[in-house]
């Protein structure tokens, strides 16, 4: 799937992949590039995935890396719950000429279905944390839809006693969780905001090329890096930890064993980090992607 | 006696009364707004510029007793002024269907299509300050998600639904961009290098309306060729402006991410009490700090006056660019940041809101009365 599968078989996301990710539990994804201008037929292939597949939620898991490195916030774990079929996603839009010039409206869907969903998920994700959620919306001026947003997770909040809930306008939470983001347990956000929340947060503690994101339906399972497909960075120069952390990411979503397993991998990589067996061009060494890989590898198994 | 003879001799010859609005709004908006005033009262008493300053009402506290956040009266009293001064209104919660905060509806009564924020490093210490941080965020101030078009409905299974309008027009699109734009070509001059322009969107979801946002930009861009453009997307801008926020000048955005992005940006800079915005449009201009009216700082004594103080003064000098109010406030600020005996709490001290603003208002009529 991607841009270069639209390229070669004209769709990015070709019947085939659908097909056999229906027949799969879950799936392991790596970055998609996104073009900005419209290209006709082109969809963007997660999230024609999330769709077809019912993920309606995304969590994305921020803690600080377990080695030391300079600038990145300590002491934080916090899991972003963000909505995942609706708000922009619909991508209902419209455009005309009028008098004054060209004129666009986006439609930006929120239902009291997708909410409850959504909610319900990060609730139970939050109780079997640290017991706090915070509802971060803009309900401000969205009084309709992030209204019923709110409106929403403040009813599950009800069947979830022992969580304690509270909410925060989206850009107060920004300036909050920016300037110190150790308080927060598990945030629950509209689509919209949850993607630049998510990857803030992210490069907060410890940069995007460590970080995950999984995105969760009642049957199926989708991981993928949070990070693009970075055209700026040379070939084969790319950390690979963000894949590598994505294999022990679904692992646990996917079997009892995948908790273990998915710490055995973080002990492993930041282990070979740690000890400085490689360092990658992020932390100022030169290790390319494939010594990262090697050296991973070789102390995973040491780790068995 | 000679300071006396000079201080008449100012105030005889003031030859223009600018009409400014005050507008306190609730809680912190309503305790932070008398240093507003003070700063205005103080430019009055010792700089050849005159303001009448008319007390108007907007708010919760309006909406509870009039069932309007902002009545006519504030409008038209605004109509008459050739700026004002808005502290913070806090919104009903839950908020009604269809309700506006009062500072939207300003914006679009009294044509206000741009909305600057400033941010600049400042000698504090506390988390999340960085240094070298001298960015201006330039955010449209009309349209996006701030329309107020959303629908609800109900349908028999599958619950409530609800659809709001984004609303993205070349005009205003163009409108903003030329603001941000002559902003960089008027900053390169004082900054001596080139004017930079950052455009953030999020034209890779919202491929239309977002995608004509980023074509008038660049559009207009076409009438700069000394300023340097580039282009990045939302989530890559938050995370390259934490990592490297000396790179940035002008940051161009819509009305949603602009605000999103200024709040998020302002931790660098001393956080919320230190950050302020000037509405601009062809006949008015309003100012405002950023912050909101948290409950829980309350009542307290404790907020920090100095975005509202430098709101004031960023109103002044927009009202009467010549005598650089602003840029004389700052330099008071720094003074009373490096004594810092006089900050509030989320700066790094143990000031009341009175101490500090008190201080503030001490250094600027020093510096005020030896320049006037």
């Amino acid at each position: 799937a991607g841009f270069n599968t639209l390229m070669r078989l004209g769709q990015a996301l070709p019947p085939e992949t659908l097909d056999t990710c229906e027949t799969c539990d879950a799936a392991l994804f790596g970055p998609v590039f996104g073009p900005t201008r419209s290209i006709p037929g082109y969809f963007a292939p997660y999230v024609l995935l999330k769709r077809k597949l019912d993920l309606y939620a995304q969590l994305t898991r921020c803690t600080s890396l377990p080695i030391v490195a300079s600038g990145f916030k300590a002491g934080v774990d916090v899991l972003i719950v963000r909505e995942n079929l609706e708000g922009f996603y619909i991508q209902q839009e419209t455009l005309e000429e009028t008098a004054h010039g060209r004129s666009a409206i986006a439609l930006r869907r929120v239902t009291e279905q997708n909410s409850t969903l959504v909610a319900r998920c990060a609730f139970e994700q939050a109780q079997r944390r640290r017991k706090l959620l915070t509802v971060v919306h803009k309900s401000n001026i969205l009084t309709v839809s992030d209204g019923l947003f709110r409106e929403s997770c403040f009813s599950v909040a009800r069947e979830f006693p022992d969580v304690t809930v509270e909410e925060q306008i989206t850009e107060a939470f920004i300036c909050s969780m920016i300037r110190d983001p150790s308080p927060y347990d598990v945030i629950v956000t509209p689509n919209m905001f949850g993607d630049f929340l998510s990857e803030a947060l992210a490069a907060l503690v410890g940069g995007l090329q460590y970080h995950s994101q999984c995105n969760v339906g009642g049957r199926f399972i989708l991981v993928h890096p949070i990070h693009g497909t970075a055209d700026d960075i040379a070939c084969h120069t790319a950390n690979p930890a963000s894949m590598l952390r994505s294999v022990g990411l679904l692992l646990e979503h996917l079997v009892p064993e995948g908790r273990e397993l998915a710490q055995r991998i973080d002990r492993a990589l930041f282990g070979i980090l740690q000890d400085r067996i490689v360092v990658p061009y992020d932390m100022g060494g030169s290790s390319d992607t494939v010594q990262i890989t090697d050296a991973f590898l070789e102390r995973f198994e040491k780790l068995v | 006696f000679f300071s006396m003879m000079k201080r008449l001799s100012t105030l005889l010859s003031k030859p223009v009364v600018h009409r400014i609005g005050v507008i306190p709004g609730d809680g912190l908006g309503a305790e932070v707004m008398p240093w507003a005033k003070a700063v205005m009262q103080t430019i009055d008493a010792y700089a050849p510029v005159s303001y009448e300053l008319i007390d108007l009402e907007a708010g919760l506290g309006t909406y509870q007793k009039h069932g309007t956040a902002i009545p006519d009266e504030t409008l038209n009293e605004l109509k008459k002024c050739q700026g004002s001064l808005f502290g913070a209104a806090a919104t009903p919660s839950p908020p009604p269907f269809g309700y506006l905060p009062p500072v939207v509806e300003m914006r679009t009564k009294l044509g206000l299509y741009a909305n600057l924020r400033p941010m600049q490093s400042v000698p504090i210490d506390v988390l999340g300050t960085r240094g070298n941080v001298d960015i201006v965020v330039v955010r449209e101030n009309t349209e996006c998600l701030y329309v107020g078009k959303e629908k609800l409905a109900t349908s028999a299974g599958s619950g409530k639904l609800a659809i709001a309008e984004r609303h993205i027009s070349e005009k205003a699109s163009k409108a903003i961009a030329k603001v941000a734009f002559d902003l960089a070509v008027e900053r390169s001059k004082k900054r001596m290098q080139p004017g930079h322009v950052t455009i953030v969107h999020k034209a890779n979801v919202l491929r239309l309306s977002e995608g004509l946002f980023l074509e008038s930009c660049q559009e207009v861009a076409k009438n700069y060729p000394d300023v340097v453009v580039d282009v990045t997307l939302l989530d890559s801008f938050m995370y390259k402006s934490m990592a490297h926020p000396s790179e940035y000048d002008v940051v161009l955005s819509t009305n949603t991410w602009g605000n999103i992005i200024s709040n998020g940006m302002s931790p660098m800079v001393g956080g919320l009490g230190m950050v302020h915005g000037i509405n601009l449009g062809d006949d008015h201009v309003m100012a405002e700090p950023i912050h909101g009216t948290p409950a829980h700082l309350e009542g307290k004594d404790i907020a920090n006056p100095l975005a509202a103080m430098r709101a004031a003064a960023g109103l002044a000098e927009r009202l009467s660019p010549e005598y650089h109010f602003g840029e004389i406030l700052e330099r008071a600020i720094l003074e009373v940041l490096k004594e810092s005996t006089h900050l509030t709490r989320d700066i790094g001290g143990t000031a009341s809101t009175h101490q500090c603003g008190e201080e503030t208002i001490r250094h600027f009529k020093t510096l005020l009365s030896q320049q006037y």
